[in-house]
């Protein structure tokens, strides 16, 4: 029996394969352009040849996840949550002397991001933890519960620090636990009491993230320090124009003037050389993949896949806001990738894993109502 | 699927598309409301852009001769990052330039992608440079504004400053003119500031000025400054201003004034000697006024030149006010009040005229209004509407106090009576051309208006001409010379008592030549003169001299060995 039927293959959500397909070779361009004037050579900052090598891999990926029952990942979440943890904890240990970093795994040229994958790995936990707890999730017990769930991996994410992916996870907490049912009063008395120790934050930020809220609040303070990011990206955007400065020519980010212009500034290079059409064209993109997943989640054949399904399109939509909302200085910086667009293999692994459940879900539709 | 759980869904999706709107709104706000500016942001900060003066257009006198010039000078500069060997490139250009080579070393280590090793150098230094062809060394040829006559013309020509843009006089008026284009040299530069190896170094052209040709005559102006200057040290003057006007056109053929200065080292002169008092100072004209009274009297028939007038000996009391003469005179002819300057003799025409008429006519030669000359700094001189006026005025500003002109509205007053009362705009600039010759903008004669009839401008012409003959204005007179004209000695306003100084005068004369058939009108202004302060004394021989020699000069029609004094 073939791995892939080419039957199942069909019935796949073509709207979505466009989408991913589309961003994905945008992507490629994009790095292409972004770092075609680096002076750096070698496999290492080959950054398009890499991400070439990842989406690759990673549509395999994605064909191969949207053919395997949902429930299977629903049903290795525990595992794959431990697994999370205990890289995560070898990472905080051991990181620094073995790995040179606390963030990434560094393989030759290579590197993992386990933060990446306890994305991925709290919406399947989540998910799990409140079908199997219906009814329970109101009260305080539950809640505490999902408390402790959540709070592990985000605290020693937060600690890495990476204070970015952690903020991640709580829309995507609060969203999931609000469709499932949750009456709202324990939801916002759960969420106002996170507000309430918000400031707490502060205590073990770094200075470098205060830094970043500060400049955010006021970037021409300290144009050429903690604000420099900030604004150059607006003026990258801006500078684009109605229809950009074209591939290739965009000078703040071929000269460098926007930082990790690959990775989680993309935005700005696609703002400076694509322009504003160029820019509401990405962003339509998003807007099809995220309203064919609430469609999904709509029709789902149970409330299991409903709440997946919500907690993938959570996932896909707050990191697209707050990377683009960031390069666009409406939110402040933090290290968020935007997904299927920055050069990153773990983030599109993962996203792409992502959106071969939402596929099999799709899929599982059609075989229900059939 | 559970309502509720649809609902909660769709109340997500429309957050979603909150989200979404804003993101659209920020683009829009970004891309399309502030692009430009942030666009310009880009360029700045990525593009290194130097200046390239365009060669400023040069300013010619009415025959071409030039008063106003610019030359080339090579400047030499470095692109740092292009230099293979600094140290030894140093060496070489210190040789050169004759500059110390660890300070060229210096710059060439600053970590500016572009800096100029020395501007406006040498000429034969920057072809030598450019010959030993050193990487990362390049010639460019700039501009220098330079004025071979020194201060010849200065305060009309004004001046520009380091970067060769015009400060004051036409070089500031026409500017734009004589601009041109500045060129650029652009190389590009990375956010660490370092010029981009590969980036070409992009040059673009400058496109040179206009050129301006002027009504002045550089043997008129010569004369005129000679002229002035001599009486501005002889009598130790505060200041002094000469014009010479063609009657027929209203060109200015001269223009000087004391102090001034040298538009070449203008930083060397007091802000005072920049001054153009021609046209940006006001001041009482006293007698010379009196021709507007005389000329609204004749034109209104309320005084024929041979009605007599009772000049009262000297004193006459109106309003708890004396009017004084300088000489006592009894009953004079009204040619005779004129041509010995009697103030009471001049305010009893002045009574009969009435204020509206004697302000229409000097509201038409144009006083209380610029001339429209195209000088900067242009002053309106002083004069109120009747209604404004007390019961004194109508005698004071018959006889030219309580009004107060610019010199170049008086030499317009005396240019229009002698051009058979038309009154024509002062003009300096005849012609804007292109450097290969081609009209730009002409400027023709304009007249304003007819402000006395012909026949009244000729029997003025006679009275004036008797001023010389046998009244105020006899030093004006030098054998050979046909001039008539008005002499004035007007007291100074004392600024702390606000009262007529007993100390301070302004002496001046204005008039034309030849008195039959006027070619030149001529203003010598002279400002607190010591010793003597007549009119008639300190002015009117050097309007006699200035006309005399400038007669003869234009009659030769000789090139610039014009006619030595006497």
């Amino acid at each position: 029996m073939p791995l892939i039927e080419k039957q199942s293959l069909k019935s796949l959500n073509k709207i979505i394969l466009v989408v991913i397909g589309l961003l994905s070779i945008i992507s490629l361009v994009m790095i292409y352009s972004a770092t075609s004037s680096s002076d750096l050579t070698g496999l290492r900052y080959n950054f398009f040849l890499k991400q070439l090598m990842w989406v690759s891999v990673s549509i395999f990926i994605l064909l191969f996840v949207s053919q395997v029952n949902y429930e299977v990942w629903i049903g290795f979440s525990p595992w794959m949550y431990y697994i999370t943890i205990g890289m995560l904890l070898v990472l905080l240990l051991a990181g620094k002397s073995v790995f040179g970093s606390v963030r990434w795994f560094h393989f030759g040229p290579f590197a993992f991001q386990p933060s990446e994958f306890a994305k991925v790995v709290l919406v399947l936990m989540l998910t799990k933890f409140i079908t199997e707890n219906k009814g329970k999730i109101d009260l305080t017990e539950g809640m505490l519960k999902t408390s402790v769930l959540v709070g592990v991996p985000m605290f020693l994410i937060v600690v890495q620090p990476d204070l970015g992916t952690t903020l991640i996870f709580v829309p995507i907490v609060f969203f999931m636990l609000f469709i499932s049912g949750m009456k709202k009063r324990y939801l916002i008395g759960t969420f106002g009491l996170l507000a309430a120790v918000a400031p707490l934050f502060w205590l073990v930020m770094r200075d470098y993230q205060k830094k970043r809220v500060f400049s955010f609040l006021n970037p021409e303070a300290d144009p050429l320090g903690s604000g420099y990011s900030l604004i150059q990206s607006k003026i990258a955007i801006g500078s684009g124009g109605l229809f950009g400065k074209g591939l290739f020519n965009g000078t703040q980010s071929q000269l460098n003037f926007i930082p990790e212009h690959h990775t989680d500034f993309i935005f700005s290079v696609i703002g400076e050389e694509l322009g504003f059409l160029g820019a509401i064209v990405i962003i339509f993109l998003y807007y099809l993949l995220i309203m064919e997943g609430i469609k999904i989640a709509i029709y789902a054949k149970d409330r299991t896949s409903t709440i997946l399904a919500t907690g993938i399109i959570v996932i896909f939509i707050t990191q697209v806001f707050v990377n683009v909302g960031m390069t666009l200085g409406i939110l402040p910086i933090v290290g968020v990738p935007l997904p299927f667009m920055s050069y990153g293999g773990s983030s599109l692994i993962f996203s792409m894993f992502l959106a071969g459940i939402l596929l099999n879900i799709h899929m599982s539709i059609k075989k229900f109502s059939s | 699927m559970a309502d509720g759980m649809k609902v909660r869904i769709l109340l997500v999706s429309w957050f979603f598309i909150l989200f979404g709107t804003c993101l659209f709104g920020r683009f829009l706000y970004l891309q399309v409301y502030t692009g430009g500016k942030m666009g310009n942001l880009s360029e700045r900060q990525s593009a290194n852009v130097q200046e390239i003066n365009a060669e400023r257009g040069f300013i010619y006198d009415s025959k071409g001769r030039e008063l106003a010039v610019s030359v080339e000078v090579p400047s030499i500069y470095a692109i740092t990052y292009q230099v293979k060997e600094p140290q030894s490139t140093a060496q070489k250009l210190s040789e050169v330039l004759n500059i110390n080579a660890g300070e060229i070393l210096k710059k060439l280590n600053s970590g500016r992608n572009f800096v100029w090793i020395e501007r406006k150098a040498e000429y034969n230094r920057g072809k030598r440079i450019k010959t030993m062809k050193l990487p990362g060394i390049g010639v460019v040829l700039e501009t220098k504004r330079f004025y071979p006559k020194g201060t010849l013309g200065s305060h009309a020509l004004g001046f520009v400053n380091m970067d060769d843009k015009g400060c004051e006089g036409l070089e500031l008026v026409f500017n734009e003119y004589l601009a041109g284009k500045n060129g650029r040299l652009v190389s590009v530069k990375d956010a660490k500031g370092r010029g981009v190896v590969s980036g070409e170094v992009e040059y673009e052209a400058p496109v040179n000025g206009d050129n301006l040709v002027l009504t002045i005559d550089e043997g008129v102006q010569s004369i005129a400054e000679e002229e002035l200057n001599l009486i501005y040290e002889q009598y130790h003057a505060k200041e002094a201003t000469a014009i010479v006007m063609n009657t027929a056109t209203g060109e200015i053929l001269a223009l000087a004034n004391r102090p001034n200065f040298d538009p070449n080292n203008f930083n060397d002169y007091p802000q005072a000697a920049l001054k153009n008092r021609a046209v940006s100072v006001q001041y009482e004209p006293g007698s010379t006024f009196k021709s507007v009274t005389m000329a609204a009297a004749l034109s209104e028939r309320v005084i024929n030149e041979n009605d007599f007038v009772d000049c009262e000996n000297g004193r006459w009391e109106v309003y708890n006010h004396t009017i004084k003469d300088h000489i006592k005179y009894g009953v004079l002819n009204f040619r005779d009040v004129i041509a010995n300057s009697s103030n009471i003799g001049t305010a009893k025409v002045g009574v009969m005229l009435g204020k509206e008429r004697l302000f229409k006519y000097a509201r038409n030669f144009g006083f209380g209004d610029k001339t429209g000359i195209t000088l900067g700094g242009e002053l309106k001189g002083m004069l109120r509407t009747p209604d404004k006026w007390s019961g004194l005025s109508i005698y004071t500003i018959s006889f030219g106090q309580e009004v107060s002109a610019t010199p170049l509205q008086i030499a317009s007053l005396y240019a229009t009576i002698a051009n058979k009362g038309k009154l024509m705009q002062p003009m300096i600039v005849k012609a804007i051309k292109s450097k290969d010759g081609k009209v730009v903008k002409e400027f023709l004669p304009k007249e304003v208006r007819q402000v006395i009839s012909p026949e009244v401008a000729a029997r003025m012409v006679k009275v004036l001409k008797s001023v010389v003959e046998n009244g105020t204005g006899k030093e004006a007179a030098f054998p050979g010379l046909s001039i008539a004209g008005k002499t004035g000695t007007s007291q100074k306003i004392d600024p702390l008592t606000r009262k007529y100084s007993a100390s301070k005068y302004v002496a001046s004369f204005a008039g034309f030549a030849p008195a039959e058939n006027p070619k030149l009108a001529i203003l010598v202004v002279v400002d607190e003169p010591d010793k003597v302060y007549y009119g008639g004394s300190v002015a009117a021989p050097a309007v006699g001299k200035i006309a005399k020699r400038a007669l003869r000069y234009l009659e030769k029609k000789d090139n610039y060995d014009f006619v030595k004094a006497d």
